[in-house]
């Protein structure tokens, strides 16, 4: 293997003064996962790394930090570079990681294309009366809804356990994953119990936050959910499936449009620029896809409905095609190290 | 007149005296010496306090009054001031209700570093959000806080002080109040002081704590008659990294490997039981035996089967396949490490099951406990520094925190924390026992609220 990257060595240098502090120990899953080990090498950086969900608690409760100190650590930071150059590092396939590395371009560009597509096309093939008039389950029928559906979401998987299995085979290091852990992994992530800091909260922004970032994390991350969950039946939405797809898409709107300007007001210095240079562009697709998901059951019918459909379902279908070379991967590896991290903890104690 | 609190410092003690005066609105102003981003003096450095208790929620079960005085004296040997010792024990008693009341969060359990969870408890995110916690309810209560200010001169006059002269960001003011509180730390940054104590060897101590604890107040109140506690040359002084930083090193330097190792000073020659000592005493005694070294330096070494067996450490350790190569790469002599080891090796009793029993006999050195054979590559040393946590020599008080002075007690000067340690510990030390002292000595100088 090659030398690591420099992201990598200075991760390593800051968490092995870390191991020998253990102050943190009860703020996350990293400064469990870390004690189990007494030198640290590549593979446990990166893994170390994707079990990091940038709360900053470390950060503020660290009296070594840079600049004043000459340890000069900041470890969110530090996590958050190796964090971006994991993802280059595990894409699948390897050629896309100049689509993930150009997430402001390639994001920005198909957002505004497919608007004009979305408007274009339809309008060219209908004329700008007809494609007023009828009514949206004829512009995408529920066959090809469901064949778009599956295929996109089949090769989003594939593509995500390729990437996964490359993540796990560079960090197991002997691990074995069990029932259990792989359980407890899971749960982890459904009670988003690392955006805790072990009841202390998240700090961002700022030192005196709380519980906001979770908060705004879990109306994303379960509204995304709900809103996959009721499109599945397209196009027989009754009242109640119409009401959970839009309060869906307004929970996306309001978690995406908070979790950006969060951190367009917390402190810079405690960031990963690598990562804020995907991050932005990935909540901004978000906030687009909550904003044009919420009208759709209201506007009963009509050009801007239409419109507002066949944009919503594009920009959804941008998410899909780019899950695997955006922010979207760091699901895939979050999970599967904190499945790991958890299936070593019930070895050893 | 209504009162007014000068606290000088700005660690635990200091805060804690603090907030109790301001609880009860006193006009309080606290004086500290760093900037802003560095205060809390040593206090930044703690993770726990050890405190006397019943059943409750931050430790695993009760730890009584006369348990704590054991412990105590079982470091300390003696007590230079019983009365003030036994209140600091009885005071203790259930002070995390009062810090957890003061937005101080504790951990539920305690596993992997130390086995304290019965006697201690343990904050979370260690001292540097104990300090902020404290620094933010104060801001926001509207204490005066002038940092960047060091204190230059003390008025007394027939045992009261009158004012106290300082330095604020380069500006020279005299700042005059009802009651002053000193919780100033100790001088163990200041290696000019401790090179009166501790001869040239001082400049080869590392400072393990803030480095802006230099002794200034200590030194103007006995210049102006105060009594001193303690000895000079007392304090915690551990075994830490050479390559640590000069200040400021904190928990991370400290080197854990001792007693599954051998020590060698720069002569290539063993100068102690590595295995004499076993937890918690054992860190207190290496510091000291490097600081009587040559040159102040020692290497400890260790093979590939001690890894995992002791604190991990913030630097590597030197390794090599071979002890030559690695007498080479730490400059010792390859000969003589050589035969040291193989002498050491080959005088290894192995009569338990329990390494902890194994022994080295019939040699020069013997090592008492631990003796596992060095045989087994690669081959890692660290090589280790006196690292100096805090010193003992202080201030005379007496059971009410009051300063007491050549002419008798000062009715309006109080002294807490490290400066006053001297009081309770006269050397060795107890995990998690200098924040009990500055934690009750500071409140009893704030005043000590009826919450």
């Amino acid at each position: 293997m090659t030398e690591p990257p420099v992201e990598i060595n200075e991760g390593i240098r800051q968490l092995t003064i870390c191991n020998a502090c253990r102050y943190c120990e009860g703020y996350c899953a990293v400064w469990e996962a870390i004690e189990l080990k007494s030198f640290l090498n590549k593979s446990d950086a990166i893994h170390l790394a994707n079990l990091c969900h940038d709360c900053r608690d470390c950060y503020y409760a660290c009296p070594f930090n840079e600049p004043e100190h000459e340890y000069a650590l900041n470890i969110p930071k530090a996590l958050g570079n190796i964090r971006s150059v994991s993802y280059s590092t595990f894409v699948k396939p390897k050629i896309m990681r100049h689509v993930l590395e150009s997430s402001p371009f390639v994001i920005y560009i198909l957002v505004i294309l497919s608007a004009f597509a979305t408007l274009a096309f339809p309008i060219l093939y209908y004329g700008l009366s007809g494609f007023s008039q009828i009514p949206f389950v004829h512009l995408i029928t529920p066959e090809e809804f469901k064949v778009i559906t599956l295929s996109v979401y089949a090769y989003t998987l594939i593509l995500w356990i390729f990437e996964g299995y490359s993540y796990w085979k560079t960090i197991k290091e002997g691990s074995s994953l069990s029932l259990r852990g792989t359980l407890n992994g899971i749960f982890e992530v459904l009670a988003h119990k690392n955006f805790m800091g072990g009841g202390t909260g998240c700090k961002v922004p700022g030192e005196r936050s709380t519980f906001l970032r979770a908060i705004l994390h879990i109306l994303v991350f379960y509204g995304f959910i709900v809103a996959l969950i009721s499109i599945s039946v397209y196009p027989e939405f009754d009242p109640l499936v119409s009401f959970s797809y839009m309060s869906a898409a307004l929970a996306i709107s309001i978690g995406a449009v908070g979790l950006t300007l969060l951190h367009i007001v917390d402190k810079k210095q405690i960031r990963s620029p690598e990562l804020s240079k995907i991050d932005y562009p990935f909540t901004s697709l978000l906030i687009l896809i909550g904003i044009t998901g919420i009208p759709i059951f209201f506007l009963h019918s009509g050009f801007w409905l239409n419109f507002d459909f066949l944009y919503h379902d594009a920009l959804v279908l941008i998410l899909f095609l780019l899950a695997p070379f955006s922010k979207f991967i760091h699901p895939v590896f979050r999970l599967i190290s904190l499945i790991k991290y958890r299936s070593d903890i019930l070895k050893v104690y | 007149m209504s009162e007014k609190l000068i606290v000088i410092g700005g660690g635990n003690a200091a805060l804690c005296a603090a907030m109790e005066a301001a609880k009860r609105n006193s006009d309080v102003t606290l004086i500290e010496y760093s900037p802003k981003s560095q205060r809390g003096g040593n206090s930044k450095y703690t993770r726990d306090i050890r405190y006397t208790h019943d059943e409750d929620d931050f430790t695993s079960g009760v730890y009584e009054p006369s348990e704590l005085e054991q412990d105590l004296l079982g470091v300390s040997g003696e007590f230079l001031n019983y009365d003030v010792a036994k209140m600091v024990i009885e005071r203790s008693n259930g002070i995390t209700k009062w810090m957890h009341g003061n937005g101080i969060i504790f951990k539920k359990e305690i596993r992997g570093t130390l086995n304290l969870s019965r006697t201690n408890a343990f904050f979370m995110g260690g001292g540097k959000v104990l300090v902020d916690t404290y620094y933010n309810k104060l801001e926001k209560i509207g204490v005066k806080i002038l940092y960047n200010t060091f204190v230059n001169g003390i008025k007394v006059n027939d045992n009261l002080i009158e004012g106290i002269s300082c330095l604020s960001n380069g500006k020279k003011i005299e700042i005059v109040g009802t009651r002053y509180v000193f919780a100033s730390g100790g001088f163990e940054a200041n290696k000019a002081k401790l090179t009166e104590f501790w001869g040239e060897s001082a400049r080869n101590i590392k400072i393990r704590g803030s480095k802006y604890n230099t002794g200034e107040p200590l030194k103007l109140l006995i210049e102006a008659g105060a009594i001193r506690v303690g000895r000079e040359k007392s304090g915690h002084v551990v075994a830490v990294d050479d390559r640590s930083p000069e200040f400021d090193g904190g928990i991370v330097t400290r080197i854990d490997a001792i007693p599954w190792g051998l020590v060698f000073n720069n002569k290539t020659e063993r100068f102690y039981d590595e295995g004499e000592d076993i937890w918690p005493k054992r860190y207190a005694i290496w510091g000291r035996l490097v600081a009587d070294q040559p040159s102040q330096i020692a290497f400890v070494i260790i093979d590939s089967k001690s890894v995992g067996k002791f604190m991990p450490t913030s630097y590597p350790p030197v390794i090599a396949n071979t002890i030559t190569e690695l007498a080479n790469k730490i400059g010792l002599d390859p000969v003589k490490l050589n035969n040291q080891i193989g002498d050491y090796n080959g005088g290894i009793v192995k009569d338990s099951l329990d390494f902890f029993q194994w022994r080295a006999e019939n040699i020069s050195q013997r090592k008492s406990h631990w003796a596992l054979p060095i045989d087994t590559p690669p081959y890692m040393a660290y090589p280790i520094r006196p690292g100096l946590t805090f010193t003992y020599e202080g201030i005379r008080i007496d059971a009410t925190g009051r300063i007491i002075h050549r002419d008798g007690i000062m009715e309006n000067a109080y002294a807490a924390g490290e400066i006053a340690s001297g009081n309770v510990l006269s050397h060795g030390y107890l995990a998690g026992f200098g924040l009990t002292i500055g934690t009750v000595l500071g409140r009893l100088a704030g005043g000590w609220g009826n919450d």
